[in-house]
């Protein structure tokens, strides 16, 4: 008798745990149920922006390369890998290229599936789906723009990662890339709205097809541009320092926001400051950059201590330092370079160019000479820019790389990461 | 599916119940006789069966009055108490019944009922197989499973006698005791027998299967109430590594060697029937500095610990069992004794065992001055600098002290007829040699079994462990005192003239952090089940176990303003906690039956829940109000607060049968079923069976070597699973993020709806071995693993905005060897004894996705590629220093004439060729004397810490190997020259910085004497014994760091032998001792 008892009572215990191994995830989203709403679509269209926060991308190697990466400055800290930027010697296996590579595509991923969601969305006006598919697009744009200037040629992905298929993608010549940045530019131009510069915004829009332009060397365009963006209603800041203290100011059209918490700040602080102060020094401020200075730039004062050390990022406590990816003053430069490089007006070109240095407490520069004048853009806009991230694109976009850093032209792109060549079939 | 086999096999059981193979339970006799002759009830026995009696009419009074009225009984228990009553004896040969004289006169005596248990005289452990038998009778029975024995015997006989192989035969006197309780002693001196194994117990004799097995007394050997260090050196087929000297630090633990990329290869770790959790809890990142499960268990309380090795040892634990098994099993009191208590005590003191030599301050000054030069650039200190520069700090020093490490334990043991005990409490303080470190550890349990009726047994077995351990940062970081202390230039002074910490250098004052930055760890445990044995019928028993392993693990840590990190934040805090909790509900029914007392069966079935929840919360805050003030409630910023939840849950059914013919041919079928809430429907079971035979070829008549007492031989064949991947992979999902204060969504992967199982399937053959009255004992095993369809992130072209996806792929074996061997070299006056352990494991991946390689892992640059170990160290090999220049040539591989990384090769193998132990116990009179060896052979450690502190680059000490770099063209030396810029990248990794890891120690030199006079007899002390020990005494080693046992990532599966400023080990010297009552 006693057996069948618990022979029943077995199988009682066997169908009734079947939900025993039926679990549900608990900080995460089954993906079939993510998208669905208007809300939804702007949460992941914040995930896109989350994505430039990246440590390897806006978040620190984007000045890391170009600064470490140029005549600006020096490894002075304890990363080893660091130094193969500042030989100009960076390796294939070079952990840090292979996240400068990977954090813009992740941000290309997130923007392509966002893409897709937004054009399958239900409920949602014309108007308003262009607006948001403008906004996605310019992110794409960018991400593209960055990537293509720091690898030249790359895999052009429009379409998102849902699966394992079809992952091969090869390289696509550097105007390719150009054509399609151009491309979603054009439709984003003038669709969006917004004016808050922690988003995208029109002037962001026309501020990246100004420098698209100026990359490609159709100054007429980016001239056109950049007309656009100096006769709206942002101001340079009377004061060069307050750039770095009044987030959203009236100069900052492009903006990264970082806060302190703890999942959302950057390390940028800590790698600029030294060790005395709790930092790394890992991104050193060449003695050269600094003797190259005017005695009275103020540009010059973001530079401390007996050994220097950058203070721009200086929100070691909270890491919460926001970065620029387009200001003002950018646009005088390059409107300038542009004007110069087709033997433009030189009394428009000079003016530009003494926006900016009278900006920085010095005086004014008068010469007629179209060299010279693209010579004292150079240097303005090292000084203007050092450790903004700018110096190595510049230097090479002007193809002045050879001069200045005494690399080849071999040597101007990074390698592809061994990561993507070791799993990508059609790129070895 | 499930349903379907369980209740196939739930009547296979209750079928085997009533299954005729032996003559007593096949016929079912009625008889009932009235006041007649003898000879009738014969007749009647003759006509209801087809046996005939035999019989001599002189002897047997056939014609004699007798009643005998009985339904439905079987014919062997018929004879029994009817015939004996009369002390008629019988025997049954073939179809006949012979009788014989009775003793006496004819009288009918009830017989006895007589019941008992069977344990080994020396510890206690239930004894299944032993013949219960009347001497010159057939009357007799075997002990079950859990030892315990019912006969019927006539009252006239007096004796019952005991009897197994390989221990000496019992007799006792029956009198009137119904419960009786048998203890047999071995034969001859040997290790304990009785092994515990996958949900049963087994002699060691008639084991198949590969298992190691040691017992209480071999484990207390160093006295380290750690359980991992005291198993190292000891058991076949484990590789232990100690990782650092961190006070209550995790080691790493290997059952035939590394069978996982990413899916854990931590061995599965049971208590009492019970697992544990093997994770760690810390969600402070501290590298070698974090705690595992065995981490809080002491070895005071436990018995035994078997390690299952082989797949028909570990299949029955499925899905777990791909890392191997350690079963740990803790003391339980005996019945009927007196209550014992024991107290050992043991005071040590322990010290740094090596420190890195460094420059001191004028050697460094000069270093730094030449490296300068060799830039191009002008020295850094002038002449009157150097000469006149009176601070000279020996960082390391200061930071290291002599650290006292205690321990004491009480325990009470004993028990009634049905009752037993056994109640234990210890003290473990631990102070580190760095300043600022230190773990203390409180372990209480209570061990009782209650016989509450004859088919029922109870019983609990409770721990309640309380843990705090004080750390400091580890080597990651640029704020751990090892790393500062090691690096920091000695150009600065310790302290300022006001007393305050100095903190102008570079690298923050070790010291400072060490005495400032608070960070402990809090931790209270609760491991326990209870359970009921209940005996269903003669042969069948139903044991229901409850389990749970509850852990509430909290992190406190602060860092005030004034010291340099806290200063960064104004003061930073963290608080983490994780209350996690795994329950166990466990069924199984096992079933023992003999026949013939030649076939001895035994099958086991069962089916098994088991849920894990963890809550953890994380929070950190900065900007303190005052630098006094250490809790968050204090902090104006709270830059982070979390919380989350993981499960897990799986159901298991399992089964076994075992066999085993005249205790000469075994062989042991095993198969568990595991379902699992990690995988997707589509492959949420998995099946693991596995087998094993064995011959004890020393039993066979033909077998004539006299000087050979044993020798078994044993295969095994089997799979087992692996799980251990972390939840959820198998959809995709999106995860949540913030941007400028609103939240924000995003892809975290590909989905794989086809994940599953990592399979091991394990081929093992075993020799055992005992020779001249086993005065040598040799267990020797070969095995081969291969590890398919294995949990790794297939990469996928980055590009695609994800850098892999989980899937099965590769492959992984493991291929090696395991030799013990225990000899008794002198047995007289003086006792010598050795125990050897040799292991050696060959590990190969054998496939990855594509083949691809994956590299760059750790600070050791460490590498996964097919055809080679996990883990290989992959760099530039160096050819030594160019005399004309300085610099170091590396070898161009591919003769292409630049140096790139086409120019790399496989430089090291973290993994040793052998290791193993060696101990010899050496006796005399009332002294004892034991050292203990181990060693590790073929395994190379990459010096990462070597590579700051031999770069002559960047802002480190250099040690005083650099007085010797190359300093002019002609200089011959293996130092490169000084230069910060290091054009030539000296610095790279390469083979420069590889070494030969190879060690033999002396773990514990340990001399004991009993005290045995008069003094402790008036006390009524039953053993009072004193020692002195020496641990860590010496490492035989080339390795130039500070321990080759070192690694920076504690237990991690692929970063393994690679040193970066890891806490040293520390020497002890340890005084102690024993009283028992």
């Amino acid at each position: 008798m006693k057996p069948t008892v618990i022979f029943f009572i077995l199988i009682f215990i066997l169908t009734s745990c079947k939900e025993l191994l039926d679990l549900e995830t608990t900080d995460s989203i089954n993906s079939e149920n993510a998208i669905e709403t208007e809300i939804d679509l702007q949460k992941a269209i914040r995930g896109c922006y989350d994505a430039l926060q990246a440590d390897n991308y806006y978040g620190r190697m984007l000045i890391v390369a170009n600064e470490i990466g140029s005549d600006n400055a020096y490894n002075g800290g304890t990363i080893l890998e660091f130094a193969q930027f500042n030989n100009n010697n960076v390796q294939e296996d070079n952990l840090y290229i292979e996240g400068m590579w990977f954090t813009p595509y992740v941000a290309i991923n997130r923007c392509n599936t966002s893409i897709y969601y937004a054009l399958r969305m239900k409920n949602l006006t014309e108007d308003k789906k262009n607006e948001y598919l403008a906004e996605l697009y310019f992110l794409r744009a960018l991400n593209y723009f960055n990537l293509s200037r720091l690898f030249k040629n790359i895999p052009l992905i429009l379409e998102p990662t849902f699966s394992d298929n079809n992952l091969n993608v090869g390289l696509s010549d550097q105007n390719v890339i150009f054509e399609q940045i151009l491309s979603d530019l054009a439709f984003a131009d003038n669709k969006i709205n917004n004016n808050d510069p922690y988003f995208a915004s029109d002037l962001a829009v026309k501020t990246l097809l100004a420098k698209v332009n100026l990359e490609i060397e159709d100054y007429i365009q980016a001239i056109k541009y950049a007309d656009h963006i100096l006769t709206s209603n942002k101001k340079l800041l009377d004061k060069y320092e307050s750039l770095f203290t009044i987030p959203k100011n009236t100069e900052s059209i492009f903006e990264l926001s970082y806060t302190e918490l703890l999942s959302d700040r950057n390390r940028l602080a800590e790698y600029c400051l030294p060790t005395s102060l709790g930092g790394r020094y890992e991104i050193a401020p060449e003695k050269s950059l600094l003797e190259s200075f005017e005695p009275n730039d103020t540009r010059k004062n973001l530079f401390l201590g007996e050994i220097p050390y950058c203070n721009k990022y200086s929100n070691i406590t909270s890491g919460d330092d926001n970065v620029y990816i387009f200001r003002l003053a950018e646009l005088y430069l390059l409107r300038a370079e542009a004007r110069a490089k087709i033997n433009g007006n030189l009394s428009l070109i000079r003016n530009d160019i003494n926006k900016i240095r009278n900006r920085a407490g010095l005086t004014s520069i008068y010469s007629n000479s179209y060299s010279e004048l693209l010579q004292i853009i150079e240097t303005e806009r090292r000084h203007e820019f050092a450790f903004e991230g700018h110096r190595r694109f510049d230097l090479i976009r002007t193809d002045r790389a050879t001069d200045i850093l005494g690399i080849s032209e071999n040597n101007y792109y990074f390698p592809i990461p061994l990561a993507e060549i070791n799993s990508n079939s059609e790129i070895d | 599916m499930t349903l379907k086999h369980l209740t196939g096999l739930l009547i296979v059981i209750f079928w085997f119940n009533h299954i005729n193979l032996y003559a007593d339970n096949s016929d079912s006799l009625s008889i009932n006789i009235e006041n007649k002759p003898l000879k009738e009830l014969l007749s009647e026995i003759e006509k209801q069966t087809d046996f005939t009696f035999v019989y001599s009419n002189s002897e047997i009074d056939v014609g004699q009055t007798i009643s005998y009225n009985i339904i439905n009984e079987s014919l062997i228990n018929i004879l029994n108490e009817f015939f004996l009553a009369y002390n008629i004896q019988f025997q049954i040969i073939e179809k006949h019944i012979i009788l014989q004289k009775p003793e006496q006169g004819l009288s009918y005596q009830h017989p006895q009922k007589v019941s008992g248990i069977v344990k080994t005289k020396l510890d206690s452990f239930p004894m299944p197989g032993v013949n219960v038998f009347i001497e010159g009778t057939l009357i007799g029975t075997i002990t079950r499973e859990d030892g315990t024995f019912e006969l019927s015997i006539p009252a006239s006989y007096e004796n019952l006698t005991f009897s197994f192989i390989g221990y000496k035969n019992e007799e006792v006197k029956i009198a009137n005791n119904k419960n009786i309780q048998i203890f047999l002693s071995e034969e001859t001196k040997e290790i304990k027998e009785v092994v515990v194994v996958g949900y049963g117990l087994e002699n060691s004799i008639l084991l198949s299967s590969s298992v190691s097995n040691i017992k209480s007394d071999f484990i207390n050997i160093s006295f380290t109430p750690d359980v991992p260090a005291s198993l190292k050196g000891k058991l076949t087929g484990i590789y232990i590594n100690q990782n650092s000297g961190t006070p209550g630090g995790a080691n790493t633990l290997r059952i035939r060697g590394i069978s996982s990329i990413t899916a854990g290869a931590d061995p599965l770790y049971i208590i009492d029937g019970v697992p544990l959790f093997s994770r760690d809890f810390s969600q402070i990142y501290f590298n070698g500095q974090s705690v595992n499960s065995l981490t809080d268990i002491t070895t005071i309380d436990i018995e035994s610990i078997t390690i299952l090795k082989d797949a028909s040892a570990t299949a029955i634990y499925g899905a777990r069992g791909s890392n191997g098994v350690m079963l740990i099993t803790t003391k339980r009191g005996r019945n009927n004794s007196e209550t014992t208590l024991q107290f050992n005590s043991k005071y040590g003191v322990q010290q740094v065992a090596k420190t890195y030599n460094m420059l001191d301050a004028k050697e460094f000054m000069q270093y730094k001055n030449e490296a300068a030069i060799n830039d191009g650039g002008v020295p850094i200190y002038s002449e009157s600098e150097i000469n006149n520069n009176n601070i000279n700090t020996n960082w390391q020093n200061n930071l290291y002290q002599i650290a006292p490490i205690q321990n004491y334990d009480l325990s009470f043991s004993g028990g009634s007829q049905k009752t037993n005990y056994f109640l234990t409490a210890s003290y473990l303080q631990q102070d580190g040699i760095v300043q600022g470190t230190d773990y203390y550890r409180i372990n209480t349990r209570v061990n009782l079994d209650h016989q509450y009726s004859e088919k029922l047994k109870i019983g609990t077995s409770l721990a309640v462990i309380k843990s705090e351990n004080n750390r400091k940062e580890g080597d990651q970081s640029l704020n751990g005192p090892v790393p500062n202390a090691i690096a920091l230039p000695p150009t600065f002074p310790v302290y300022n003239e006001d007393g305050t910490y100095n903190d102008d250098g570079p690298l923050a004052n070790p010291i400072s952090i060490a005495n400032q930055h608070i960070n402990t760890v809090y931790n209270w445990r609760n491991i326990g089940n209870l359970y009921t044995d209940y005996k269903l019928t003669k042969n069948l028993a139903y044991k229901f176990k409850v389990g749970i392993d509850y852990i509430n693990f909290r992190e406190h840590t602060y860092d005030p303003p004034t010291a340099r990190q806290g200063a960064k934040y104004n003061g930073l805090g963290i608080e983490t906690t994780s209350e996690a909790l795994k329950t166990l509900v466990s069924n199984i029914l096992n079933f023992n039956k003999s026949f013939n007392n030649i076939h001895h069966i035994n099958i086991l079935t069962g089916y098994e829940i088991e849920k894990e929840k963890v809550s953890s919360t994380f929070m950190r805050g900065t900007s303190f109000a005052s630098e006094d003030l250490e809790y968050l409630i204090s902090a104006v910023e709270k830059v982070s607060a979390d919380a989350f939840v993981e499960e897990f849950a799986m159901n298991s059914f399992l089964g076994r049968i075992k066999y085993n013919m005249k205790n000469k041919y075994l062989g042991t079928i095993n198969a568990r079923v595991d379902g699992s809430s990690k995988f997707s429907k589509n492959n949420r079971y998995g099946f693991f069976p596995s087998g094993d035979i064995a011959w004890r070829v020393s039993e066979e008549d033909f077998f004539s070597f006299n000087f050979i007492n044993r020798l078994k031989i044993r295969a095994s064949y089997g799979i087992t699973g692996n799980d251990k991947i972390p939840n959820f992979l198998y959809i995709s999902r999106f995860g949540t993020s913030e941007y400028a204060n609103t939240s924000a969504i995003y892809p975290i992967n590909i989905s794989n709806p086809d994940l599953k199982w990592e399979t091991t399937r394990q081929m093992n053959l075993g020799l055992d071995l005992s020779l001249f009255r086993n005065r040598i004992q040799l267990t020797a095993d070969y095995y081969r693993k291969k590890t398919e369809d294995l949990l790794l992130e297939k990469p996928i072209p980055v590009s695609s905005g994800f850098e892999n996806i989980t899937a099965n792929i590769g492959k992984i074996e493991n291929i090696g060897f395991e030799i013990a061997l225990k000899t008794i070299n002198i047995d007289k006056k003086l006792i010598w004894e050795s125990h050897l352990n040799i292991s050696s494991n060959q590990n190969k991946v054998t496939q990855l996705h594509n083949n691809q390689p994956i590299e760059n892992i750790g600070r050791g640059y460490q590498r996964i590629e097919v055809g080679e170990p996990i883990g290989i160290f992959y760099g530039y090999n160096s050819l030594g220093v160019d005399p004309s220049t300085g610099d170091i040539v590396f070898e161009d591989i591919n003769n292409d004439g630049i140096i790139d990384i086409n120019d790399r090769k496989k430089i090291g193998d973290p993994h040793p060729d052998y290791y193993g132990g060696f101990l010899n116990s050496l006796s005399y009179k009332n002294f004892n004397l034991q050292i203990f060896l181990q060693f590790s052979y073929g395994n190379d450690v990459f010096n990462a810490t070597r590579r700051y502190i031999e770069s002559m680059k960047g802002i480190d000490n250099q040690t005083t190997d650099v007085l010797a770099r190359w300093q002019e063209p002609g200089d011959i030396t293996d130092i490169p020259r000084a230069t910060n810029a290091d054009p030539n990248e000296n610095n790279r990794v390469s083979s420069r910085f590889i070494e030969d890891g190879s060690y033999l120690k002396i773990k514990s030199i340990k001399l004991s004497y009993n005290i045995n006079n008069k003094f402790v007899h008036n006390l009524n002390l039953s053993e009072f014994n004193l020692f002195i020990m020496g641990q860590n005494l010496y490492t035989f080693t080339n390795y130039s760091g500070m321990d080759p046992e070192v690694n920076y990532a504690g237990a991690d599966i692929i970063r393994t032998g690679v040193e970066f400023f890891t806490y040293p080990p520390a020497k002890i010297y340890s005084a102690g001792l024993t009283i028992k009552f």
